[in-house]
């Protein structure tokens, strides 16, 4: 077993190495250069050139790489290309703080209530509080995130009038009454969002669970479905439920950027599309590797889980 | 279905505990027809009108999607009226001809991209499961790579670099989802193949292509078909989020996306809140309508595929 | 300086606040160029009013200017576009968030004012020889910076020297690149040499990329300048925070603290301005206008300016060089549904040249094209392009940008003409698809000083950024006499030839000027007009305050 957990973790390095390439080959495939982007209109030859030897972006591709990767794994992620004087650890500490907030109140908001109304859900199939719940997740599911949002400002800002429209100042200025109110709707609207996968899974692997013989014969037993459930399938369902809660979480850390920019704050996930924005090679590298490692890390944390939850995982045939 | 009685011949061969005959009852081929629920009926009622739309709606559409019903007039958001029955939108066209355009490319971009997806995914994805370890192995960590990369970034770098037309959003998620279709169809194999049904046929000498066709597919055909119906949601999604950003399907076309994205000021200070509602109802209904069918699809293949998504 | 003939179509009696706030607005900015009761009068019976009301307006628009400043308050204003890119750095900045932090931390040698002559700020007086090839600046004495230091010529001639040399990465290199050298006098006077005279030389020294910065500093994390607010917090793409800088030379700024950050979706930023969490935004789209001056205590900060957007058609290659198939084009666009339609008529009509009048140069003898079909028609089939694909290549580099193309696409439809409007992205455009070579292309410029400026910066056929690789040596020497024309008949009469060339012979569909418009809380005062850019050119933070604390 001890073996198996080193395996993990050995192909988890493995894909980030890999990643490293992919995301290193491909940022570089971008049109225009970031000594182009920084001078915009006013770019003329001479500018160009002397603004380019300054960023090293006239060495050849496989020693910008290696000069990188090298760096990244001693922690200096280096200067922005696009800004010139900010170095990237400087704009990342800047805004993980947001990032950090948000997921993590998602997290522990979201995660639960999503789990505990699927697991609801499984335990009475076929009720109308089920059909309810899969329909309600499923709409939900449509909802391009974006009216969501439109959704739940005009309702929580302009009717309820609570909260902020946007997420103004810094997190350190702020009691947590303010907190509250600038941070409610980014974290109500990525509730929604997180909620309606996470509803439809949990239901599915409790249900799925609930199929198995043992269940059965434990219903035939004449225990009853809450304990049967809440002892039996549920600890059974961990594994794909962990694996869906995995997903998800990397999604809130990575792939918020809608949110992020339509709530107007600073966080990680709009910081990469600024640096595409801005054709900044090193700042998208760096939180491609970031945003990677991220997922790598939760889905072995994942996989551990269901691989302890899992005698038959435990020993593979 | 497809299975021949020498599967059950196996079963009783093969000496199980009593644990293990519950497992091989559920996990055997589904058996007796497929029938739709009412409202699986009802859903493939939705998508068929969507379809029939997105073929013939450009044919059946009172404007063009760039036109204006009334030349005239400067106003936009207009309320339903003569000529325009839905209204008009942002830049005063008419809706309801943007989004019978629009289905055709809605539904067309993400059922080209899903398809892509899928030859891919599947044909690497079973492949992988049978192939044996080697060639499973660097599949599995290529693929692993891919799923690490976050999807929008990957769109957006990706559209950033080659620009916006429809094929590359079309390649662009087919990309995406093709690690996700991967890992389903070799997780499904993989389950399959250590099946005591598939282990008897290999023990009686049974070739790849038997296995393949008579043992795997008809076992993986639900779970991936309803598997299937999640991704085509998902590429709706993926393309109104680069809309969002952008990146998406550009003016003047017409899709539903990108229309609640441009119409998002209708909420704020339209005459009219059809102009976003519409698209976004197309969005719904057409998702809720495919959820039906595939409810009813996993709940016969044995409400197992959700675990593995 | 006399106002324009056309002012706004009001009819009948009514009051100064009855006006729609943009209008007035303009009324107020005619009042601070110096309009008198008469003119206003005037100008609102010309427009339809009775005589009392011009007057009454008058005196509303009076007190609205001279209202005075109140210290305190803090104001949170909302940009837009903002990202890792963001600098303190005055010869980099790009954005217009740049331009209002350059002009929270720093001051420039000279001011513009709103109707675009200029006054002494850092130099107290500013001298010129008589061919405008020696510029002199004698600077203000006991100017302070943050960090105490006593601001002197040295500081001056390090801002200036920034901007020469092979390898500056100045983007205001090309307005300054005929000065040769730059001297110190002595401690408090600064001296320029010019090789080419330039009598717009001090124009440009009031404008973004000019600000006064310290001798020698090449850190710009943070911003010691000499303006009316120090740097609390600058984290790029995040935010920035002002307090007032108690010594600065014209007193400190009148807030307790300034924060600035952008928002870069406009639903989202209107969100933010809608339900008060930002006190000012930056592009409120015209859509929104009607929204903005329907709710309380919100208002429209709207300048009229010679900002615009255009189609370019390349001069150099085919078929964006066939003269009748660009007159075809230029009669397809359909202008005023650009103005009206996109625009909600904040901005005006277009006349395939860059000079409309906000700038003083502005020739009003050139006549207006129009949609018209038949004509655009003759010009097409003149053309012999046939149905040939005519590709423009669109980015929403401003308002309007790509609903030019679409509008033009709508009606050339009618006359057989095939246009393929290819949108791309905005980020990357200017670099990958502005004068490189594609035949159509859209662009956009904000507005120059001066009339002269701006044909330089765009049609000179060796600017840097002639984008429609026009190359005409009677417009080129025109262009370079006029600069030395005292005589104001002559000078009208060659910038009216100048701009009738463009409209003629250019490369240009120019379908719209566009205002800057913005929108502020009531009670946000002090606001300037300037039209250079956004929030009345970025040079409200010295004046602006709140009248609500």
């Amino acid at each position: 077993m001890f073996r198996i957990i080193l395996t993990k973790i050995a192909a988890g390095l493995l894909t980030t190495l890999g990643v490293s390439i992919v995301i290193f080959l491909g940022t570089n495939a971008l049109p225009g250069d970031a000594a182009q982007i920084r001078l915009g209109q006013a770019a003329t030859e001479d500018s160009l050139r002397a603004l380019r030897e300054e960023l090293g972006l006239n060495l050849p591709l496989y020693q910008q790489y290696f000069r990188w990767l090298f760096n990244f794994l001693q922690g200096e992620f280096g200067t922005s290309l696009a800004s010139g004087n900010v170095t990237i650890a400087q704009l990342i500490s800047d805004r993980y703080e947001n990032t950090l907030i948000v997921s993590t109140l998602t997290a522990m908001i979201g995660v639960p209530i999503s789990v505990g109304l699927g697991i609801m859900a499984a335990m009475f199939p076929g009720t109308i509080y089920d059909r309810f719940l899969t329909l309600g997740s499923v709409t939900l599911v449509a909802a391009p995130e974006f009216f969501t949002a439109t959704l739940m400002v005009l309702f929580v800002v302009f009717f309820l009038g609570i909260g902020n429209a946007v997420v103004v100042g810094s997190i350190e200025d702020k009691n947590l009454a303010e907190l509250i109110t600038h941070f409610i709707l980014p974290i109500a609207t990525l509730c929604l969002v997180i909620a309606a996968q996470l509803i439809r899974m949990t239901r599915a692997a409790v249900l799925n669970v609930m199929n198995s013989p043992y269940i059965e014969m434990a219903i035939l037993k004449g225990i009853p479905r809450r304990r049967v459930v809440m002892r039996h399938a549920l600890l059974n369902a961990i594994g794909p439920i962990v694996n869906v809660i995995a997903i998800n979480l990397a999604y809130v850390v990575t792939g918020v950027i809608v949110i992020e920019v339509y709530f107007g704050y600073a966080g990680l996930a709009t910081l990469i599309v600024q640096g595409v924005q801005t054709r900044d090679y090193i700042l998208i590298q760096t939180l491609g590797m970031i945003f990677c490692a991220t997922y790598v890390i939760l889905m072995m944390i994942a996989d551990l889980a269901s691989i302890l939850s899992n005698p038959r995982l435990r020993h593979p045939k | 279905m497809s299975n021949n009685e020498n599967n059950e011949d196996k079963h009783y061969v093969a000496p199980f505990s009593k644990e293990v005959s519950f497992d091989e009852l559920q996990d055997a081929p589904p058996s007796g027809k497929f029938r739709l629920s009412i409202t699986g009926k009802l859903g493939v009622i939705v998508v068929a009108f969507w379809l029939f739309i997105a073929i013939f709606g450009q044919f059946l559409a009172p404007y063009e999607e760039n036109d204006l019903p009334f030349p005239d007039d400067y106003s936009e958001f207009q309320k339903p009226r003569p000529g325009a029955w839905l209204g008009t939108d942002v830049d005063d066209r008419d809706i309801l001809s943007r989004i019978m355009y629009g289905a055709g490319r809605t539904i067309g971009i993400s059922l080209a991209g899903v398809l892509i997806a899928y030859v891919i995914g599947v044909t690497l994805g079973i492949g992988s499961s049978i192939a044996g370890s080697r060639i499973d192995q660097v599949l599995t960590q290529f693929f692993n790579i891919l799923l690490a990369i976050p999807t929008i970034m990957f769109g957006l770098v990706v559209v950033a670099a080659v620009g916006s037309s429809i094929p590359v959003l079309i390649i662009t998620a087919g990309a995406i989802f093709s690690p996700v279709v991967f890992r389903l169809s070799r997780a499904l194999g993989m389950e399959i193949m250590v099946m005591d049904f598939v282990e008897a046929a290999k023990v009686r000498g049974e070739g790849y292509r038997w296995i393949i066709f008579k043992e795997i597919w008809p076992n993986a055909a639900m779970p991936l078909i309803s598997d299937f119906g999640l991704r085509f949601i998902y590429v709706i999604l993926f393309v109104s989020s680069l809309s969002f950003l952008g990146l998406g399907v550009q003016p003047p076309l017409a899709d539903w996306g990108s229309m609640v994205r441009e119409n998002l000021g209708a909420l704020q200070y339209g005459e009219s809140v059809i102009p976003i509602l519409a698209p976004a109802i197309a969005i719904a209904s057409l998702t809720v309508a495919i959820n039906l069918i595939v409810d009813d699809v996993s709940a016969h293949a044995g409400g197992k595929l959700s675990g593995r998504l | 300086m006399s106002l324009r003939k056309k002012g706004p179509k009001i009819m009948g009696d009514f009051e100064f606040s009855d006006l729609k706030l943009h209008q007035q607005q303009e009324i107020v900015n005619a009042v601070r160029k110096g309009a008198t009761r008469r003119d206003i009068m005037t100008w609102m019976m010309a427009a339809g009013a009775t005589a009392t009301t011009g007057g009454a307006i008058f005196g509303s628009a009076s007190q609205v200017w001279a209202s005075t400043p109140k210290r305190g308050g803090r104001l949170v204003c909302a940009g837009d576009q903002h990202g890792p890119a963001d600098t303190l750095d005055p010869i980099l900045c790009t954005a217009s968030v740049d331009y209002w932090r350059g002009r929270m931390f720093y001051g420039n040698l000279v001011r513009l004012k709103a109707d675009l002559s200029w006054e002494p700020e850092l130099a107290e007086e500013v001298l010129v020889n008589s061919d405008a090839t020696k510029w002199t600046f004698k600077l203000r004495k006991g100017v302070e910076f943050h960090n105490g230091k006593t601001m002197n010529a040295d500081d001056v001639v390090y801002t200036l020297s920034r901007h020469m040399g092979e390898d500056t990465k100045s983007i205001g290199k090309s307005q300054f690149d005929m000065v040769t050298s730059v001297k110190k006098v002595n401690e408090y006077e600064v001296e320029c040499n010019l090789e080419t005279p330039n009598a717009d030389l001090v124009n440009s020294l009031g404008t973004f990329h000019f600000r006064v910065v310290q001798d020698g500093v090449e850190d710009f994390s943070t911003a010691i300048g000499t303006g009316p607010y120090r740097c609390k917090e600058f984290k790029p793409g995040v935010r920035t925070v002002g307090t007032p800088f108690e010594n600065c030379w014209h007193g400190p700024g009148y807030l307790d603290e300034m924060e600035h950050f952008g928002i870069g979706d406009p639903v989202a930023r209107l969100n933010a301005f809608m339900a008060g969490d930002v006190d000012m935004m930056v592009n409120l789209p015209g859509k929104a206008v009607k929204e903005v001056e329907a709710a309380a205590g919100k208002e429209v900060w709207s300048v009229e300016s010679g900002r615009y957007t255009s189609i370019v058609c390349h001069q150099g290659v085919s078929p964006s060089n066939n003269r009748d198939l660009i007159r075809a084009m230029q009669m397809c666009m359909d202008r005023t549904r650009v103005v009206k339609g996109e625009l909600k008529g904040l901005g005006s009509v277009g006349n395939d040249q860059p000079i409309n009048k906000a700038y003083f140069d502005y020739s009003p003898d050139i006549p207006q094209r129009e949609l018209d079909l038949d004509k655009a028609k003759f010009h097409f089939e003149k053309s012999g392009v046939g149905s040939t694909t005519i590709p423009i290549i669109a980015a929403e580099v401003s308002q309007a940008a790509t609903f030019q193309c679409l509008a033009l696409q709508r009606e050339a439809k009618k006359i057989g003409m095939n246009i393929d409007v290819q949108k791309v992205t905005t980020d990357g455009y200017w670099g990958a698809v502005w004068m490189q070579g594609s035949p159509f292309n859209v662009t956009t410029w904000n507005m120059r000083p001066t009339a002269n400026i701006m044909m330089t910066l765009a049609y000179k056929s060796d600017s840097n950024w002639n984008e429609t690789f026009w190359k005409s040596e009677k417009f080129d020497k025109t262009l370079v006499q006029v600069r030395g024309v005292t005589d104001a008949a002559e000078r009208k009469q060659m910038y009216h030839d100048l701009q009738m060339d463009i409209h003629e012979n250019g490369g240009s569909i120019t379908p719209a000027h566009l205002n800057y418009t913005d929108a502020c809380a009531s009670y946000v005062k002090g606001r300037t007009m300037v039209p250079l850019n956004n929030w009345g050119g970025a040079e409200a933070p010295p004046y602006i305050y709140r009248d609500d604390v």
